[in-house]
């Protein structure tokens, strides 16, 4: 049992092409010769030419990667990398070729570009593919906004960097860290099973809740108060005989202005600014037209080199409202722990 | 008609799509069109899993339509420094994952692993970890234990890199293998690391503790190809307008940078290729960030604002780090995130735990109340 485990990671140094190991630390500048190639210039002249692509949601086959891994070699020395964002890219591609890759590469289904000022790689969490807690399915999602903003991931044409991240519940999977995030909202509260629940650790169960919501109930069970509770699915994390989501009620929330980046106005996380939209699937047009009006809203206002966190800051969240036409509820008013800090409390009004 | 209609639409269009990819392997691919049919999810809870021999680096699910599928697990592989792979290697990750899983990868996830999906045995996990480990490969990152620690590219291939983040991480690893693979902690940790204060990692706002490069003294300006560069059609007075903190002032020939209003967030540096970072280089280390937790999104706070990361032993980053962990072991509750636990503690008692020198990079602004706690060692002799 012993010699299982223990291994680690294995050094960068051999995983990276030559050229990427000479000038290790040497990098001086960089430069996107094209949607989705950036040309590495090192201090002692060297060059270095990566293609990114982007790629399909939570889940690659085996098959598609084997035929990436082909490419890779036969374009490049045999090197890759997956970007934090998980785009595909060729590292250190040969530059006659660049072209001939771009055009393969594409012709296989995956289109190349998510560089500077477009929309990068979409991210999104496995959801009703392999998970027990989403509320809403991220790659359908994903799939159908890359599909309507396409054009937006193959050239440069929006004022600076959009990031779209999908998660199908409250665990969020980075999605108040993106421009525009999406999240999946339960309004139905959960189902216990209680002749399974002896199975869960009470004590932790009742602690995990945020408002206090759940109750012991007899020797071996649980209520939860369905006034306090707020669905954020902390208990069913922790215990398999709790069920959480109701196909009928379950949907998402769109976020927007995340931004982990410290310049302009430094990290922040999102926004909720759409509180709840139900699930259509399998083509999610309220979800992409959405997110397609904040982003052609974005788009037509922003002065150049400006996220939408900076946009919105510069323009203030009333004009916010009033230029993509969302309408404010209610639900739009954080009254949660740290709720009180979001509160107005000055009388500069953006009427 | 096909019996996967939902999934055939979902195979249309220009962007790469996972219905096709689930389709060219073994998936169960009825339950994800169940799924989309009855808009609800047909996975159940997995309960925990592990592979036998260790503690974590397994996920079990189980399956809420038994006819169509009982049960399908997955393996969490961690990921390389700086996420480079060779096909030579990452042929031999799939040819496992095709011999013992339905074919279906997850590349990558949130902190960095490849995810080897659909395994249906205790055999077959420990199959995969043992051909994983002949190629160097380990699993890991699962259950209450740390996580897989996720970098940016780094100085391999940025010029922004001020910290050897995929060095640090093989490093990070290796010294806290046994962290990653047997679980012990309240709750999970997740390290984040950057290598520049363009934070790609996400590390102050998502890693319960964050690891990010900084620097401390001004940028360095080169007025020679600074001219140079602003001939060739560049707009340094568009960039100096832009600056965050209105601190750069360029008189036509010479660009000088306002020392009491820099802040060091990189906004000229990623711009011109003139300015480059100091040279007082170190990290910072951030706690608290995380997704959901109790509180619900919070962000990462500063712990220690400057550390100084000395390869190859990185004594003082070890140091930082170990306390950080330490008083998370310590004084967590039982599924208690790092960020729940300062709020609960109270962030200056926090620090005090941490052994943090006070200093004014800790907060955006002071206490704006006195309800503060006075020991009564500080009042020993007067009272």
């Amino acid at each position: 049992m012993s010699n299982i485990g223990g291994v680690g990671v294995t050094p960068v140094e051999e995983n990276i092409p030559p050229v990427v190991l000479k000038n290790y630390g040497k990098w001086d500048t960089h430069e996107i010769t094209k949607p989705g190639v950036i040309k590495r210039i090192s201090k002692t002249g060297d060059v270095c030419y990566t293609v990114r692509t982007a790629m399909p949601a939570s889940r690659i086959s085996v098959a598609s990667m084997l035929e990436l891994c082909d490419l890779a070699d036969e374009y490049t020395g045999g090197y890759f990398r997956i970007t934090l964002r998980n785009s595909f890219e060729f590292i250190d591609v040969i530059p006659e070729k660049l072209d001939e890759l771009i055009e393969k590469v594409e012709a296989m289904g995956f289109p190349v570009g998510g560089t500077r000022n477009s929309m990068h790689n979409i991210m999104a969490c496995p959801a009703w593919i392999h998970c027990n807690l989403p509320a809403t399915d991220s790659p359908g999602i994903a799939k159908a906004l890359g599909d309507s903003l396409i054009e937006e991931f193959k050239n440069h044409r929006l004022p600076s960097w959009l990031k779209i991240n999908i998660g199908a519940c409250a665990n969020i999977e980075e999605a108040l860290m993106a421009d525009i995030g999406i999240i999946g909202v339960h309004r139905d509260q959960p189902i216990i099973l209680e002749d399974k629940f002896k199975m869960c650790e009470r004590p932790t169960v009742i602690a995990c809740c945020p408002t206090y919501a759940i109750k012991p109930k007899g020797d071996h069970s649980i209520q939860i108060n369905p006034e306090k509770c707020i669905h954020c699915g902390a208990c069913t994390m922790h215990c398999e005989a709790i069920l959480t989501g109701n196909p009928e009620l379950d949907g998402f929330a769109v976020a927007v202005g995340g931004k982990a980046s410290n310049t302009g106005s430094g990290p922040d996380l999102g926004r909720v600014v759409i509180p709840y939209i139900p699930n259509n699937p399998p083509r999610w047009e309220e979800a992409v037209n959405a997110v397609v009006q904040i982003v052609d809203t974005w788009r037509k206002d922003a002065e150049p080199d400006e996220r939408i966190r900076e946009w919105i800051n510069r323009i203030g969240w009333d004009r916010f409202f009033k230029k993509t036409g969302i309408q404010v509820s209610l639900k739009d008013i954080d009254g949660y722990i740290y709720g009180d800090e979001f509160a107005r409390s000055d009388l500069r009004f953006g009427w | 008609m096909s019996d996967t209609p939902y999934m055939d639409e979902l195979s249309k269009g220009p962007w790469p799509s996972h219905a096709k990819e689930l389709k060219r392997t073994r998936y169960p691919v009825k339950m994800y069109e169940e799924a989309m049919k009855e808009k609800y999810t047909q996975w159940g809870h997995g309960g925990m899993s592990s592979v036998p021999g260790l503690g974590s680096g397994a996920i079990a699910r189980k399956s809420r339509r038994p006819e169509i599928i009982s049960h399908s697990h997955l393996i969490r592989v961690l990921g390389n420094p700086g996420n480079f792979y060779k096909t030579s290697t990452f042929r031999k990750i799939c040819e496992i994952a095709d011999k013992h899983g339905d074919g279906s990868l997850h590349v990558l996830t949130t902190n960095s692993n490849i995810e080897i999906c659909g395994l249906m045995s205790d055999d077959d996990m420990k199959a995969v970890t043992l051909e994983l480990n002949a190629i160097g490969y380990d699993v890991g990152s699962a259950g209450d234990a740390m996580r897989n620690i996720p970098d940016c590219m780094g100085p391999a291939l940025c010029e922004y890199a001020l910290i050897d983040t995929p060095g640090l991480k093989h490093f990070m690893t290796k010294r806290y293998i046994d962290d990653i693979q047997y679980p012990r902690f309240p709750f999970k940790i997740k390290t984040k690391m950057s290598g520049c204060p363009n934070e790609c990692g996400k590390a102050l706002l998502h890693g319960d503790i964050g690891i990010i490069g900084v620097f401390k003294d001004l940028p360095k300006v080169d007025n020679e190809r600074l001219g140079a560069w602003a001939e060739s059609g560049n707009d340094i007075k568009w960039v100096c307008d832009h600056c965050p903190m209105d601190a750069m002032i360029f008189d036509g020939k010479k660009l000088d940078i306002d020392p009491d209003r820099c802040v060091r967030c990189m906004y000229c540096i990623n711009r011109v290729p003139a300015i480059k970072p100091g040279d007082d280089k170190g990290v910072a280390f951030t706690a608290g960030g995380k997704m959901k937790g109790k509180l619900g999104p919070t962000k990462g706070k500063v712990i220690f604002p400057f550390v100084k990361a000395v390869p190859p032993d990185y004594k003082e980053m070890v140091q930082a780090y170990d306390k950080l962990c330490e008083v998370y072991d310590e004084h967590g509750k039982k599924k208690e995130r790092i960020g729940d636990m300062i709020h609960r503690l109270g962030f200056d008692k926090y620090l005090e735990l941490c052994e943090v020198e006070p200093s004014s990079m800790l907060f955006s602004s002071p206490r704006r109340n006195t309800f503060y706690h006075w020991h009564a060692e500080e009042l020993e002799g007067i009272k």
